[in-house]
């Protein structure tokens, strides 16, 4: 038994003594793995803060989005509808933007080819209109009235499959809310 | 010289790919539109392209309107250079109307290149400008495109082989086809009247070839 005894601390003494006579290479290598964990640890921390640069870059990126609340339609004098949209427009981006152009797409039909005639907002403005260009705040909220009028010659005579109502931001993006039934007040 | 390059063009539907032949011409002058020049026009063969005639029509009450230009060569006829209309407002079609020299539409060229636009009508073949000339008719702003090097290459070429092909000898055809194109470009640069000059009518009798 002292004999084994005997055996294992020599063998101690003999990995110490090996260690100590090799001790660069053991500081080396303890050195090294040290600086792999901490380049593990890095590492995630590294990804963490990418990871939040892109959810910050994702929330400055311009995002509009436009609520549809109310429609409608009234014949005019001089054979002109109008057409009503009550918008709310919410902005879910950090930056500031503005829209610049509203348009009633008309989507019909002549003979086998689909057209969709683009209609540019009403000039005259009303209180209560969204009036153009309008500047939309980061996280900002805005509503109105988008009013458009239509001269009968522009359909002539055509049944409108949708209506859209297109809204063009300062970043060059398109916003679309869709109606397919305008009801007359 | 600018080398030729491949260029995209996105279509709304496959008909818009067939290039919409000219069925007839003429030009118009009026001291209201570009300054009294004279400014060609097309009579678009629009019997297969019910698109396009309704955007001209759907012009005359939203006047505002979009398009890009390009002048294209679909094909390798040296004879044929081909004008592409890209409309996005007030509806997006696309035509690509195809100028063949040998239909005598190189003045049609000449005039669009020194006017800086064309006028566009929908019609069949048959049709004329002076039957109807309250037809609707859009007019399309052609800006400079860098496209006079290439077009005096292509019309000289084929001055040059037409003159050539009448018996003409090579020293002979090369100045008669510099001839050919100085007055066709003098023809095209012709105007009526300016816009200082009031006329009792607003317009000049319509050219028709």
């Amino acid at each position: 038994m002292s004999g084994n005894n005997l055996t294992t601390s020599d063998a101690i003494a003999a990995t110490l003594g090996a260690l100590v006579s090799h001790w660069t290479e053991v500081a080396a290598a303890a050195a090294a793995l040290v600086a792999l964990v901490l380049s593990a640890k890095s590492n995630g921390t590294s990804r963490a803060a990418l990871r939040l640069a892109q959810q910050q870059e994702q929330r400055r990126r311009p995002a509009v989005a436009p609520y549809l609340r109310a429609h409608r339609q009234e014949r005019l004098p001089d054979a002109v509808t109008q057409y009503s949209f009550d918008i709310t427009l919410g902005s879910q981006s950090d930056t500031d933007n503005a829209i610049v152009e509203a348009e009633l797409h008309l989507n019909y039909r002549v003979d086998d080819a689909a057209v969709t005639a683009k209609i540019p907002q009403d000039p005259d403005h009303v209180t209560g209109d969204l009036v153009l260009p309008l500047k939309l705040g980061a996280r900002d909220a805005m509503s109105g009235c988008c009013r458009f009028k239509v001269n009968d010659g522009v359909l002539n005579g055509a049944m409108v499959d949708l209506f859209a109502v297109v809204l063009v931001d300062t970043f060059g993006k398109a916003h679309r809310v869709e109606a397919q039934i305008l009801r007359t007040p | 010289m600018k080398k030729p390059r491949l260029q995209t063009i996105t279509l709304n539907h496959p008909r818009e790919r067939v290039p919409v032949a000219i069925v007839g011409d003429g030009s118009i002058a009026t001291v209201g539109v570009g300054e009294g020049r004279m400014v060609p026009l097309v009579i678009l063969d629009t019997r297969e392209r019910q698109d396009l005639a309704e955007f001209i029509r759907l012009h005359q009450f939203i006047t505002a309107g979009d398009v890009a230009v390009s002048w294209n060569k679909f094909d390798r006829n040296p004879d044929v250079i081909s004008l592409v209309l890209r409309f996005s407002k007030p509806s997006e079609t696309v035509a690509i109307i195809p100028f063949d020299l040998r239909k005598s539409h190189a003045i049609l060229v000449e005039q669009i290149l020194a006017s800086r636009g064309l006028y566009i009508q929908a019609g069949e073949p048959g049709d004329r400008l002076r039957n109807d000339p309250n037809r609707p008719k859009v007019i399309v702003e052609i800006p400079d495109l860098d496209f006079g090097a290439d077009w005096e290459k292509m019309l000289k070429g084929y001055a040059v082989r037409t003159y050539r092909a009448k018996g003409m000898s090579r020293a002979k055809a090369v100045p008669a086809a510099a001839q050919f194109m100085a007055l066709l470009r003098a023809m095209a640069a012709a105007r009526p009247f300016s816009a200082s000059s009031a006329p009792t009518s607003p317009a000049s009798p319509p050219r028709e070839e």
